[in-house]
């Protein structure tokens, strides 16, 4: 596997160098006419590319006064191996105020879910039928824990430009799968995920209120498609070698383009269940080089509507990984408060334990769970 | 008087005191107050600050700053992440409304307020300091620094020339048999 790993990277690079060269002599409008005649079936998705997508921005000045507040989230999903049907969400936030009024608020607020209607999902137009919450739509109902919490932390006063950073993507992809019930989509992420967004939104200000998603080490391919679709001579099959292609990500791409502490153009998500549900908070993106790496951040359209939000957004992104060091702090510090140490999940179990026993309620397990923990020799 | 925090550990001996704000320890040999009913005296013993969460060791963050204030004011986390404790080992206690320069009969309860001393309390325990002998022979590594401190906090407070010359006839007489021990702490009280 590494010398395969190895064999084939003089392959990647130099393909890497194609891309980027026949980015930098892009031409707009040879790409807005291919994408026309591109069909909805295809496979992979293209994203919208701006004019100039080789082009690298440089950073603006932050300002000295601003707050950052960061949102992250921990749970221990439900056990079935115990006799209790419950789940504990807890979630992190640091607010964090830079300048004059320089202040820290640090936040951690677990919550118990239990009994049957708070463990899942039911169908409004159907009573009996219902999907539990667990694995990765637990996964999803924390995602919109998260940005509820940030969104009461962002309406609270302020006269100084504010941003919300969330970790990881907007895109609520284990919500979009296909095989997932349309009143689990409504539920998790029309009236929670893009409700909490639209409250954001909302929030009158006379300083900016920017909201942004930071993904470290992304993995995307997005810009690479579009590259490609756009470099080849075919519409549909733009995979020139599968081999190479598919090891290429848009960041090792965008470590050619931006130089240090400069970012991308600004893109626009391609997913056909982001352009369907996310309408006034489509998913925008753009890359930066906070110079330990290529980071991707998202935002929503409503954002991107005032340029200068962007602008802002990468400085004082940039600002949060100098002061990380080399990671936004309020996501650090956020993941710190949200985070449930194999000793809580511990206690947690115990305390149930001991609650039911308290209760006279015997506790069992499986025995699958007892060999784990007894590891007999 | 000015409440510098709660106790955290305690025992008949000494009580270890997390103060509300970072870097507000009482200076090394002061008298502090803990406990609102029947307070319990104590003299400060050690002092540190550290990061609440052990795993997490704080990392130099001033290496392009020129002013070290920046530092907290640029990461404004560090004043709710790192905490400021202080160790102060008990000379003493209320009993029937008097202080009695004796150990309490049971530890200070946690979370018993921690407060500076009034001049009174203070004056209190300059009339004999006597019970600085507990911590002369209490196998502390800085016992000697501390009694030292003592003095001279208790000098400021009661504001008497001849206070000094008590207090070393005091310690001769407390360290009668280890006079290099005796010049030791009396060339503290020259500083």
């Amino acid at each position: 596997m590494v010398v395969e790993t190895k064999d084939k990277s003089g392959l990647l690079q130099s393909r890497l160098n194609f891309v980027y060269e026949e980015l930098l002599k892009f031409d707009y409008q040879k790409f807005i006419d291919k994408k026309s005649k591109l069909s909805n079936a295809c496979p992979w998705p293209i994203p919208e590319f701006p004019e100039t997508p080789a082009n690298s921005i440089p950073v603006i000045r932050n300002p000295d006064n601003y707050i950052a507040i960061g949102v992250d989230g921990s749970h221990i999903d439900v056990n079935r191996h115990i006799p209790l049907k419950c789940f504990l969400i807890n979630i992190g936030v640091a607010k964090l105020t830079y300048g004059n009024m320089s202040d820290a608020i640090l936040s951690s607020s677990p919550t118990l879910y239990h009994g049957h209607s708070e463990i899942v999902i039911k169908d409004p137009n159907k009573s009996y039928r219902d999907v539990p919450l667990q694995g990765t739509l637990l996964g999803a109902f924390r995602t919109v824990k998260e940005i509820e919490e940030l969104a009461h932390f962002m309406e609270l006063n302020s006269d100084v430009p504010t941003i919300g950073l969330v970790d990881g993507t907007l895109v609520l992809l284990d919500v979009l799968r296909s095989h997932i019930p349309q009143f689990v989509v409504d539920h998790l992420l029309n009236d929670g995920f893009l409700t909490a967004l639209s409250k954001i939104k909302d929030i009158k200000r006379e300083s900016p209120t920017l909201l942004a998603s930071y993904i470290s080490l992304p993995s995307s391919k997005e810009c690479i498609n579009g590259a490609n679709f756009y470099i080849s001579d075919s519409i549909e099959d733009f995979h020139i070698d599968e081999n190479v292609t598919y090891d290429i990500l848009d960041r090792q791409l965008f470590s050619l383009i931006l130089k240090d502490r400069e970012r991308s153009e600004l893109f626009s998500s391609s997913s056909p269940a982001v352009k369907s549900y996310y309408g006034i908070h489509h998913v925008m993106f753009f890359y930066v080089n906070t110079g330990d790496e290529i980071a991707r951040v998202e935002i929503p359209h409503w954002i991107a509507e005032n340029p200068s939000n962007i602008d802002l957004i990468h400085s004082l992104i940039l600002d949060q990984c100098d002061k990380g060091p080399t990671y936004p702090t309020v996501l650090m510090e956020a993941h710190e408060q949200a985070v449930i140490s194999s000793k809580d999940r511990e206690y947690f179990l115990n305390m149930i334990e001991t609650n039911l026993e308290y209760e006279d309620i015997a506790f069992y397990t499986s025995q699958k769970d007892r060999s784990k923990r007894l590891r007999w020799l | 008087m000015t409440r510098l925090g709660e106790i955290i550990e305690s025992n008949t001996n000494e009580f270890v005191t997390q103060c509300y704000d970072l870097y507000t320890s009482p200076p090394l040999g002061s008298i502090v107050k803990a406990g609102q009913l029947n307070p319990v005296f104590g003299i400060v013993s050690f002092a540190h600050t550290l990061g609440l969460d052990p795993t997490r060791r704080p990392l130099p963050r001033g290496k392009d700053l020129m002013d070290e204030a920046e530092i907290y004011l640029k990461n404004p986390q560090l004043n709710r992440l790192l905490t400021t404790e202080f160790r102060s080992i008990i000379v003493g206690h209320t009993y029937q409304g008097n202080i009695k320069t004796l150990l309490p009969p049971t530890p200070p309860k946690i979370h018993s307020f921690v407060t500076e001393c009034t001049n009174e309390d203070i004056m209190q325990f300059s009339y004999d300091i006597g019970f600085l002998e507990s911590i002369i022979y209490s196998n502390q590594p800085q016992s000697d620094d501390i009694v030292a401190a003592f003095i001279k906090y208790a000098y400021d407070a009661v504001n008497d020339n001849q206070f000094i010359k008590k207090a070393s006839r005091k310690l001769a007489l407390i360290l009668k048999n280890d006079t290099r021990r005796l010049n030791s702490i009396l060339r503290r009280l020259q500083l």
